[in-house]
């Protein structure tokens, strides 16, 4: 056991006039992770303090949150890779505080709702499934395994300043599907994707790259999804 | 609301800013090609003006703004066309490397010039 100190964000729109940080110093095992920390604050030190978490397996994207200024999942990340107290937790930028780190995720997910983030194919499938070569499964390439746990779209500048972007989630999404072989929905997004609050928003910051805790690459992503639009409209 | 600068936002920051200096640029270097329309003198009279040291040393910042602008542009070209998120912060430190070189070398003649004026008695402001 050792003592580890956490800053971390406070904010309770109903009772506070502005946002604070609480300081927090606690014993903590060498294998704990950031979510063990806040579960010990919260279970023993704070019941007050509130976030999202639910699998802790680095899965359902849940516990998603700002640590020393980057965004990250809490449940994946140990407290022996910060050395330095205190480790400063914030809720992920970008979108309303509900309390604490707990933010209001519905622009998101409504973002997510314009690409349409499901199979669009209206042919009957040949035999029993649509089947999908190897080859053709590679195109997607890790698009699949997003969690949406929003790391990438709340460390986007161009979401920061814009609320109707659709943000490096939702055009991961996109992605996924456009350059899924099984999938015809191309037109049906195009909508979404082809405006200035879509894919041409995106000003390869990067940010969302180095966010994502699954290691995915929003980036290359939009800018494979950018090249196809611009080739088949013109 | 903060966010740790990383190598990608602050490449696009800067960006920006030296895309905003050069626009400014054009402009006054359009207002300085216009006085032709006024006929020789009055081209010779305001390229006087923008020929003080001052300006000079100006052109340092704009060289600066060009390079920069340029070599991050092509950082961006390489993100969009070639694949090269993963490798983008080893080929923005290369390309700056570049860019280091080629302004102290053009920056420095530049500055020569301008310090060899101020030696013949030429004042450093144009007025």
């Amino acid at each position: 056991m050792s003592q580890r100190t956490f800053k971390i964000f406070r904010y309770n729109p109903e009772t506070d006039k502005k946002p604070s940080y609480k300081t927090y110093t606690i014993e903590v095992e060498p294998s704990w992770t950031i979510l063990d920390a806040l579960n010990e604050i919260k279970w023993y030190h704070d019941g007050s303090l509130t976030y999202r978490r639910s699998c802790r397996h680095g899965i359902c994207g849940s516990c998603a949150m700002q640590i020393n200024g980057l965004n990250d999942l809490s449940c994946e990340l140990q407290i022996s890779n910060y050395p330095k107290d205190p480790i400063v937790i914030d809720p992920l930028p970008g979108f309303e505080i509900y309390k604490d780190l707990a933010v209001n995720m519905e622009p998101f997910y409504a973002a997510l709702k314009r690409v349409k983030p499901w199979l669009i194919n209206d042919n009957p499938p040949p035999g029993s499934e649509r089947l999908q070569s190897p080859e053709e499964f590679k195109l997607m390439g890790d698009s699949i395994a997003c969690i949406l746990c929003a790391a990438c779209t709340s460390s986007c500048p161009s979401f920061w300043t814009d609320e109707d972007y659709l943000g490096p989630a939702a055009l991961l999404k996109a992605f996924r599907y456009t350059f899924d072989t099984r999938d015809e929905g191309f037109e049906d997004r195009l909508e979404a994707l082809d405006n200035k609050h879509g894919l041409w928003r995106c000003h390869k910051i990067t940010n969302c790259f180095t966010a994502c805790p699954k290691n995915l690459n929003p980036t290359e992503a939009i800018s494979k999804l950018q090249r196809k639009v611009v080739s088949e409209k013109w | 609301m903060h966010y740790r600068w990383q190598t990608g936002m602050s490449a696009w920051v800067l960006h920006r800013v030296t895309g905003l200096a050069l626009v400014f640029y054009i402009m006054l270097h359009i207002w300085v090609i216009s006085s032709l329309q006024l006929g020789p003198k009055a081209f010779e009279a305001t390229m006087g003006f923008v020929s003080a040291p001052l300006f000079r040393f100006l052109e340092v910042g704009l060289l600066f703004c060009v390079i920069y602008h340029s070599l991050n542009g092509i950082r961006l070209v390489m993100i969009d066309f070639f694949g090269a998120t993963e490798k983008h912060v080893s080929i923005f430190y290369i390309l700056m490397s570049i860019g280091a070189i080629t302004w102290v070398w053009g920056g420095s003649m530049m500055i020569s010039h301008a310090l060899h004026d101020l030696g013949n008695g030429v004042s450093f402001f144009p007025f």
